[in-house]
C-alpha cells in the first residue's frame, strides 16, 4: 500500500568552500515514525537536519516536507514542525513563560496563555514559569526546549541530540517525554542522537548517513533482525562452552567480559540449540542474555562504508 | 498582526536587556554632571564666548537660560550617543547568534525578512527613546534649572540670537534630524551585525567606521573633497542648522536625503544577505 511520506529527501548535497558536508543524502519519514538519524561526528547530521529546518541552504537536492517543496513554502511549513538543534538555547535573562510567550506570538495561529501553561505543565515545569532561564538547569532547560517545540502542536518534531549534556536522570526524563509524544500525541519524532541505545529503544525506523551520504535506511528491527545478536552466557564451565561454540557452532569470535561471561555473536534461532548443547553436556547455564545491538550494526555499517 | 507582534517581540527582549539601561543610564548621569557643572561655573564658561563681542554688544537678560544649556548639552552628548546607540543594536542580530537563539527563531514560521524588519524597527524604537531621553532631561532639566530666554548661538558664520518663542520647533526640528543621524548609526551597525557571530565586532566595527569617517570629513585633504558631503558622518550634527538664521532649508533637506540614502543601502545589504546566509553556529 502506498504511504505518504512526512519528509522526503533526495540527493542532498550541500558544500562549504570547498569542503564537502553532503554528498546525496536520502530519506523518507513517514506520519507516526520515531526515526532514528544516525551517523558519527561529521558525518552530515546536523547539516542535514538545518537544511530540513531551512538554516542552511543546500547546493543540490529536494526537501519535500508534507508534501511540498522546503524552498517554495518554508514559512509555511516551518509553522508544523518543532525543533530543537542541538541545545535549545533559549533567552536566559527572560522567565520560562516569557520565552514561551515570544515563540507564541510567531506561531501561525493564535496560542493562549492557558495553552502555554498547559505545555509548561506537560514538561513539568509549570511551577518555575516565573524563573529566568539563566538559573535553569542543562535538564530544564532541555525540557523547557521540548515545551517550546510543542507549542505550536507541530505535526513533526526534530530533536538533534536532545540528550547531550543531560546527567543520567535527565536523560531519562527526555526519553520518557519523547515516548509521550509518540503515545499520547501521535507526534512524528525525527530524532538525531549518539545514545544508540537510546534510539534503538524508541526509534521504529533509522538512517545512518556517513561522510554526507546515506549508508542505510529502513525499519530498525528489520535492519538489526537480518544481524546475530550479541549473546552473553555466564555457566559453570565457559571453557567447555567455547569448545561447543567452535565445535557445533563454528563461532570463533568469543570475548571473556569476565571471569564469569562469555560474549559472542550468535543468531537468534541458535540460541536453543546452544543451551540444549550445554545441558546435554551437564552444563550448568546461570544465566542468558541475547541483545541485538544497534552500537555493533552500527559500528559495522560505518566500517564497511569507509573501508 | 503578525508584524506587529514580531515588533512586540523585539521589544521585549531589548528592554529585558540589563545593558539597554546602560545607554540611559549614562546619558541621565552625563546630562546631570553637564548641568550642574554649568550651574556651578556656566557664566564663565560663557564668558568666553560673550567676551568678544562686549565691545560691540551689550547682552541684556539671563544669557545663560535653559535654552541655551539644553543646546551645549545636545552639542556635548550627541557626539558620544551613537556609541550607546551602537551598543544595543549592533547586538540585536549577532547578540542571538552567539546566545544561539538565532536558529531557534529562524525556525519559527516566519520569514526572516520580516525579522529583520522587525529588529530593524525595535532599534528605531529604542534609538528613538534614547534621543527623547535626551531630549528631556536637557530641555526640562536646563529650563527647570536656569529658566528661560532668548537662545545665543555662536556658528561659523557669527552670533545668531534666537528669539524664545521662535526656539520650541528648532529644538523638535533638531531632535528630529539628530533622530536621524543616530537611527543611521543603529543601522549601520544592525547591517553590520547580521555578518557577525559575536556582539562586540559589530560595535567595534560600527565605532571605527564613524571614527574612520569622521577623520576624512575633518581632514583638509582636496582629495576627500568629493566623498565628504556623502558621508554619513558629515550630516551627524546637521541638527545644529536649525538653530541658524536664515533657516538652510536646503541643507537639511541634503543631509536628510544622505543619511536616509546611507540607511536604505544598509538595509539592502543586510537584507541581502541575511536571506542567504547558512546558519551554521
Amino acid at each position: 500500500m502506498f504511504m505518504s511520506t512526512i519528509v522526503s529527501v533526495s540527493n542532498l548535497h550541500k558544500s562549504f568552500g570547498g569542503f564537502h558536508a553532503l554528498k546525496g543524502v536520502n530519506f523518507s519519514v513517514y506520519p507516526g515514525d520515531v526515526f532514528g538519524f544516525l551517523g558519527p561526528n561529521g558525518a552530515g547530521k546536523s547539516t542535514a537536519m538545518r537544511c530540513m529546518l531551512g538554516l542552511i541552504y543546500p547546493n543540490e537536492g529536494d526537501i519535500k516536507i508534507f508534501n511540498q517543496s522546503l524552498q517554495s513554502n518554508k514559512v509555511g511549513i516551518l509553522g508544523k514542525i518543532g525543533n530543537i538543534i542541538e541545545k535549545p538555547d533559549l533567552y536566559k535573562y527572560l522567565s520560562a513563560e516569557t520565552n514561551l510567550e515570544i515563540f507564541a506570538r510567531m506561531a501561525n495561529h493564535s496560542i493562549s496563555k492557558k495553552m502555554i501553561h498547559e505545555t509548561l505543565d506537560f514538561v513539568g515545569l509549570l511551577e518555575r514559569r516565573k524563573d529566568k532561564v539563566k538559573g535553569f538547569s542543562h535538564g530544564m532547560r532541555q525540557r523547557l526546549g521540548i515545551a517550546q517545540t510543542l507549542l505550536s502542536d507541530p505535526d513533526l518534531i526534530v530533536l538533534d541530540e536532545p540528550t547531550t549534556g543531560l546527567d543520567p536522570q535527565g536523560i531519562i526524563d527526555v526519553r520518557e517525554l519523547i515516548m509521550r509524544l509518540k503515545i499520547e500525541k501521535g507526534k512524528t519524532i525525527i530524532l538525531s542522537s549518539h545514545q544508540l541505545q537510546e534510539v534503538e529503544m524508541i526509534a521504529n525506523r533509522m538512517v545512518i548517513i556517513n561522510q554526507g551520504k546515506t549508508v542505510v535506511e529502513g525499519e530498525v528491527a528489520t535492519l538489526l533482525n537480518a544481524h546475530d545478536c550479541i549473546v552473553k552466557m555466564s555457566t559453570q564451565n565457559n571453557h567447555q562452552v567455547v569448545e561447543i561454540l567452535r565445535d557445533q557452532f563454528g563461532t570463533l569470535q568469543v570475548n571473556h567480559e569476565n571471569s564469569d561471561t562469555l560474549s559472542f555473536p550468535m543468531h537468534k534461532e541458535k540460541i536453543p540449540a546452544l543451551i540444549q548443547a550445554c545441558v546435554t553436556q551437564g552444563i550448568s547455564i546461570y544465566e542468558v542474555e541475547s541483545k541485538k545491538q544497534l552500537e555493533n550494526y552500527f559500528i559495522q555499517m560505518i566500517q564497511n562504508e569507509t573501508v | 498582526m503578525k508584524p506587529f507582534k514580531n515588533v512586540y517581540n523585539e521589544w521585549v527582549k531589548i528592554i529585558a536587556k540589563p545593558r539597554s539601561y546602560l545607554g540611559i543610564g549614562a546619558i541621565t548621569v552625563l546630562v546631570a554632571v553637564i548641568v550642574f557643572a554649568l550651574k556651578a561655573d556656566g557664566l564663565s564658561f560663557i564668558s568666553f564666548v560673550t567676551a568678544s563681542f562686549e565691545q560691540t554688544l551689550t547682552f541684556q537678560g539671563q544669557v545663560l537660560n535653559g535654552n541655551l544649556v539644553a543646546f551645549i548639552v545636545l552639542q556635548m552628548l550627541v557626539i558620544h550617543v551613537p556609541l550607546l546607540v551602537a551598543l544595543i543594536t549592533g547586538d540585536l542580530i549577532s547578540g542571538e547568534s552567539a546566545m544561539g537563539t538565532l536558529r531557534l527563531l529562524l525556525t519559527q514560521p516566519v520569514s526572516r525578512t520580516q525579522i529583520l524588519a522587525s529588529k530593524y524597527i525595535a532599534g528605531s524604537m529604542y534609538t528613538a527613546l534614547i534621543v527623547i531621553w535626551l531630549g528631556i532631561l536637557a530641555i526640562g532639566l536646563g529650563r527647570g534649572m536656569f529658566g528661560t530666554g532668548d537662545l545665543m548661538v555662536l556658528n561659523s558664520d557669527g552670533l545668531v540670537i534666537i528669539p524664545e518663542y521662535d526656539i520650541t520647533w528648532r529644538y523638535i526640528g533638531a531632535f528630529a534630524v539628530a533622530f536621524l543621524a543616530l537611527n543611521t548609526v543603529a543601522t549601520l551597525s544592525i547591517a553590520l551585525s547580521c555578518f557577525s557571530d559575536n556582539s562586540v565586532g559589530p560595535i567595534v566595527a560600527t565605532m571605527s567606521i564613524i571614527i574612520l569617517f569622521t577623520i576624512i570629513g575633518t581632514l583638509d585633504v582636496s582629495v576627500f573633497d568629493s566623498i565628504r558631503p556623502y558621508l554619513f558622518t558629515t550630516h551627524m550634527a546637521s541638527w545644529r542648522s536649525f538653530f541658524e538664521d536664515p533657516f538652510p532649508i536646503e541643507e537639511i533637506k541634503n543631509s536628510v536625503w544622505v543619511l536616509l540614502s546611507h540607511q536604505a543601502a544598509f538595509w539592502i545589504i543586510s537584507f541581502v544577505y541575511f536571506n542567504r546566509k547558512d546558519i551554521t553556529t
